[in-house]
């Protein structure tokens, strides 16, 4: 791992910086990147020149990885974006308090309690399949100081 | 008659109402009067009325309507009218466009489609006899009628042309796709030819031509029948005038153009027929053509030195904007004129060993008398330029000058992006001048002398296998492609895609190959990701070093030889991959994004090695990059959480499966398929029952499923295309095992929305159809759930998606039906109960009008073999259908229609039989359309 380590990388969880940069041209469709102060996913990229013999612009489409609103931008292909670091990561899902919060046990038996049920259907899906006795996996992801649950998904016995 | 008045009445009261400013009707009023035209479409028999109308309205509008009821209803009654009634309905219809001078162009329109629609619905039972006959009566029109009559008369040619395109849609005139196409192919046979030369003919007699009508083109391109000079001074003429079109002043004509438009194709595509030409006038006229490029590029030079050393007195990165004008304008007329030297030195090969031209051969052997071959070569090898070095026009070879050029020029770009002053380069011509290297590379480059008669030689001194010239030329080249990887300019997508392309194009032959693995260019292009941070590569470009790294192993015939190579390569990033996987903390870190973008990067070179394997590299791409599929695939269950990294995967599978797969033993097939088997159960473990807030969930849904999909189409092309050498088959799992297992996770991730996207819709139903046709056995009798849930999307598919997927699916059922048919103890099985009420739901489709005509031949196969399984059933389901009907005369019509489309058939599954079932079904459809006119 020395390689890794020697690396520049500042980790997201060393409160130092929850971005990195990358050249704007080695960017790809479905890869995260800063647009307007905002972690997004992007979405649509297409490039763009001044002029005929000018030089590549790179037009951004991204959508905010936790509100799903659009962004857009344009950068000079050769400069540096902020890129994001971004974590997914799956726990089991023990218990609901009365108030809104999941109980979440992480894969090596940590437990944490700070995340609340998500909004829309899929926080209503959450709630009724756990009430009905079903084993839930929640993902949550962690980006630029925020966390929420993203996905859930329901253990059958055929997963086991 | 008064019917007919007041039905006229009704009509042009409705017209009114339909043309009224919505002002002054109601939407209900407007209902109304479109529902009276509605119906009036639909009038049993309407020609006498018809003609009355015709004769006596005057409102355009209630004409363009009845000419429309009019063509229906002749589409539709088509066999029951005797051939008097139609030839007097055609006569009539003639007549009525000559009598009215000032009628409404629209109507007249209409009224010659009819005509059109007539003539050509004959000409599918007369083989084009009456047709012949009309234009006969035709042409008489255009040379001894006056101007009126002439004009009617290309108006019906024009008419009879657009009836016969292909453009036109069948079902308009009631035939098949089929039929359509045979009276087409019939028109073309015997009248297109007549028409064309009457047309000419009757251009003459209108515009009263003094010569006939030949384009100095045509004159040229046949030139072998005209003397040499004439041909040489109109290529000149030409290669001049396309010149000047195409660069500034004072040498051309072109402006500046005022907007640029982003969304404009690349000029070589967008030009390329055009370019194609001028290369082929070019090559008439080398000693003209090619100096002459010389001059005006090396003019381009002198210019462009002089801004440079403007923008360089200036001492500041701004200079004013008629600089830049003035940059491009130069950039651009250089760009354009190595497009054209291009395609003069080189000729579009498309798949063929490219080579130099024989007409190039031959000017530079004429030239090479006055040749100095000792200047010739330190003119390439110094990028020297002929306004540089006095006494050069004559002593070097045009050819020579030319690549010597285009080094100068890459050697020019390296300067100013040394000096950061890349500014005043240009993206679009630094890939013109790759592509202009890769056309000469290919055919000049070590040619191979035994495909040429006679050989140049300067060009065989400075090109030939094996001469230090030729070396030196080829590392040349690898140290641009590594150039540009390296340059600022680079992140331009076409430029990267260009680089890519010379590069791979300089190792897929494998007699080049063998040098250019020998070239320190070459390794330096190797070493050259340690030099750049990885992640600044962009994605193409590591998967085409990769590719080409791949490619050049061709060049070891040795086992042994072609492994170390191998080893050599890829090791390095082996190496990485084991360190990370191997790490006690990877449970930790995998989820860094330092550590992912490790996992992309190694996953990008593995992508781009499995796509250059080839026939005789395989079995060793293959040994070295099997064992870590397993390992990617344990990887689809840590970075399920990133789509990205997922797709990379089964990304690296769809090349394994498309480049190597057809070519794998028994032993490695059997390991493959472990391997994908091992990739879908975890895809699917992760994925299955899954709901995500993501807002572009669906979108990643369907790029999976569609990668997916990819990966199983290839995978079940082994079971068709099987070129391993050792002919042994499996005892195990098989190609179908794989697909069927893929199909069985695939279809609950698949729901109706993401078949709504069309790319995905085509290629799942591509897909099924596919493996019904090729594994029935293990699809319709071994995994009759995964059965029942393709029957589910066929029955949609066959009418949701639209003209494209029902041909499919009909041929689905064509294949489960004829495969049941044949199987013995059929009706033992569940699949012979779940195909059964497709019979019914087909035939319901049928008799509803439903099924396009594109897909009409498809279903009448589908519904013979789908007879053959359940005959007792045809009977009983026909018999309903025929007593659902109200109207006594249809019960009769469709009851004779079922047993005209029974007779002589016997329901055997036989081929012979299907095809005379099919003629039968034909007429069948045609037929109750007629009388089951529902829409």
């Amino acid at each position: 791992m020395a390689d890794i380590e020697d690396t520049h990388f500042d980790t997201g969880d060393s409160g130092a910086s929850t971005t990195y940069p990358m050249q704007c041209s080695a960017l790809r469709k479905n890869g995260f990147v800063m647009l307007k102060a905002r972690p997004c996913k992007i979405v649509d990229m297409s490039t763009s020149k001044t002029g005929k013999h000018g030089h590549a612009k790179v037009h951004l489409v991204g959508l905010d990885i936790f509100s799903g609103k659009k962004y857009e931008d344009i950068c000079p292909s050769t400069h540096n974006m902020d890129v994001p670091f971004v974590k997914r990561e799956d726990y089991q899902l023990t218990d609901i308090s009365d108030d809104g919060y999941l109980c979440l046990m992480s894969d090596n038996g940590d437990l944490r309690e700070d995340l609340k049920i998500p909004e829309a259907e899929i926080g209503q899906q959450l709630k009724s399949e756990y009430d009905a006795g079903k084993e839930l996996l929640c993902t949550v992801l962690k980006s630029c100081g925020e966390e929420c649950v993203i996905a859930i998904k329901t253990n059958t016995a055929l997963d086991k | 008659m008064e019917q007919v008045q007041q039905i006229l009445q009704e009509l042009e009261a409705a017209g009114s109402i339909m043309l009224a400013s919505p002002s002054l009707v109601t939407n209900d009023q407007r209902n109304a009067a479109e529902a009276v035209f509605m119906s009036f479409r639909k009038t049993n028999m309407p020609y006498s009325i018809c003609r009355y109308i015709l004769d006596y309205s005057k409102v355009d509008f209630v004409l363009f309507e009845t000419a429309g009821t009019l063509r229906d209803a002749l589409i539709r009654d088509w066999i029951f009218l005797s051939q008097d009634q139609k030839n007097e309905l055609r006569q009539y219809l003639f007549q009525f466009i000559m009598r009215d001078g000032k009628m409404a162009p629209f109507v007249r329109e209409r009224i010659l489609q009819v005509i059109a629609i007539m003539i050509k619905r004959g000409s599918v039972e007369d083989g084009g006899q009456e047709r012949s006959n009309i234009l006969d009566e035709v042409e008489k029109l255009i040379f001894n009628g006056d101007l009126k009559k002439q004009v009617l008369g290309c108006s019906i040619i024009l008419a009879l042309m657009q009836e016969y395109s292909t453009t036109v849609k069948s079902t308009d005139v009631g035939l098949t796709w089929e039929s359509h196409y045979v009276a087409k192919k019939e028109f073309e046979a015997r009248d297109l030819r007549r028409i064309f030369v009457f047309s000419t003919r009757a251009l003459h007699e209108i515009q009263n031509l003094p010569q006939p009508l030949s384009t100095d083109i045509l004159t040229v391109l046949n030139n072998q029948s005209f003397p040499e000079q004439l041909c040489k001074n109109a290529s000149i003429q030409i290669l001049n005038t396309y010149l000047k079109c195409h660069i500034s002043p004072p040498n051309g004509t072109k402006t500046p153009d005022a907007e640029f438009n982003e969304n404009e194709e690349d000029d070589r595509v967008v030009n390329k027929e055009q370019l194609q030409y001028i290369g082929i006038f070019g090559r008439l006229i080398p000693e003209h053509s090619l100096p002459l490029l010389v001059t005006l590029i090396e003019g381009q030079i002198k210019e462009m030195r002089t801004i440079i050393e403007q923008v360089h007195s200036c001492g500041s990165c701004q200079w004013p904007e008629s600089f830049q004008q003035k940059i491009d304008a130069v950039n651009e007329d250089i760009h354009w004129m190595f497009l054209i030297a291009g395609h003069i030195l080189t000729v579009d090969s498309e798949g063929e060993p490219s080579m130099i031209p024989s007409e190039i051969m031959r000017h530079s052997i004429e030239q090479s008398k006055n040749v100095n071959l000792d200047l010739t070569l330190k003119f390439l090898t110094n990028q020297m330029l002929v306004m540089d070095v006095s006494g050069s026009a004559e002593a070097v070879d045009d050819v020579i000058k030319l690549v010597s050029i285009a080094f100068h020029l890459c050697e020019l770009e390296k300067k100013l992006i040394e000096a950061k002053m890349e500014s005043l380069c240009s993206p679009l011509l630094s890939g013109t001048i790759v592509w202009f290297l890769r056309e000469f590379f290919q055919a000049y480059l070590m040619p191979n002398e035994t495909y040429y008669n006679d050989l140049s030689m300067p060009l065989l001194q400075a090109f030939g296998q094996h001469t230090e010239a030729a070396n030196w030329v080829l590392n040349y080249l690898l140290n641009k492609v590594e150039h540009n990887i390296k340059s600022p300019l680079y992140v331009d997508v076409s430029l990267i895609g260009d680089t890519v392309g010379l590069l791979i194009s300089m190792v897929d032959v494998r007699h080049k190959s063998e040098i250019v693995i020998n070239c320190e260019g070459f390794w330096k292009l190797f070493e050259l990701q340690n030099h750049v941070p990885e992640h600044q590569l962009v994605p193409e470009v590591k998967e085409g070093l990769y590719k080409a790294f791949s490619l050049a192993a061709d060049a070891f015939i040795e086992n042994d030889k072609q492994k170390d190579y191998y080893s050599r390569v890829i090791t390095p990033t082996l190496d990485k991959f084991r360190k990370i996987l191997g790490d006690e903390n990877f449970r930790k870190t995998y989820n860094n994004d330092a550590v992912r973008l490790e996992i992309m990067d190694i996953l990008h070179k593995c992508i781009g090695l499995a796509s250059g394997a080839f026939i005789n590299t395989t079995a060793t791409v293959f040994g070295i990059l099997h064992p870590m599929l397993n390992d990617f695939s344990a990887l689809i269950g840590v970075y399920h959480n990133y789509q990205i990294i997922v797709h990379l995967i089964i990304q690296l599978f769809v090349e394994f499966s498309k480049k190597m797969l057809c070519f794998l033993a028994m032993e490695e097939s059997d390991k493959f398929y472990m391997s994908c088997y091992q990739m879908v159960d975890m895809y699917a473990h992760y994925n299955i029952n899954r709901v995500s807030l993501d807002s572009d969930a669906e979108d990643q849904c369907f790029q999976d499923l569609y990668v997916f999909l990819e990966l199983l189409t290839h995978v079940m092309s082994k079971e068709v295309l099987d070129l391993s050498s050792d002919g042994k088959t499996t005892t195990g799992k098989t190609a179908g095992d794989v697909c069927v297992y893929g199909l069985q996770v695939i279809l609950p991730l698949m729901t109706i929305d993401l078949l709504k996207i069309p790319a995905l819709c085509l290629q799942y139903y591509k897909y099924a159809g596919y493996m019904c046709e090729m594994v029935p056995m293990k699809l319709c009798i071994e995994n009759v759930d995964i059965f029942k849930g393709v029957l589910t999307t066929i029955e949609l598919g066959l009418t949701m998606f639209g003209h494209e997927i029902t041909p499919m699916c009909t041929d689905f059922l064509q294949s489960a039906a004829s495969f049941m048919y044949r199987h013995e103890n059929r009706t033992m099985h569940e699949a012979y109960n779940l195909l059964k009420p497709f019979l019914k739901f087909l035939m319901e489709l049928i008799l509803s009008c439903q099924i396009n005509s594109d897909a009409l031949s498809s279903t009448g196969h589908a519904l013979y073999t789908l007879i053959c399984c359940y005959p007792d059933e045809f009977q009983q389901i026909s018999m309903q259908l025929i007593n659902d009907q109200t109207d006594a005369s249809v019960i009769e019509k469709l009851h004779n229609a079922f047993t005209l489309l029974t007779t002589g058939i016997d329901f055997n599954g036989q081929h012979a039989m299907k095809c005379r079932f099919k003629n039968n079904f034909d007429t069948f459809t045609t037929n109750i359309r007629g009388f089951l006119f529902i829409k």
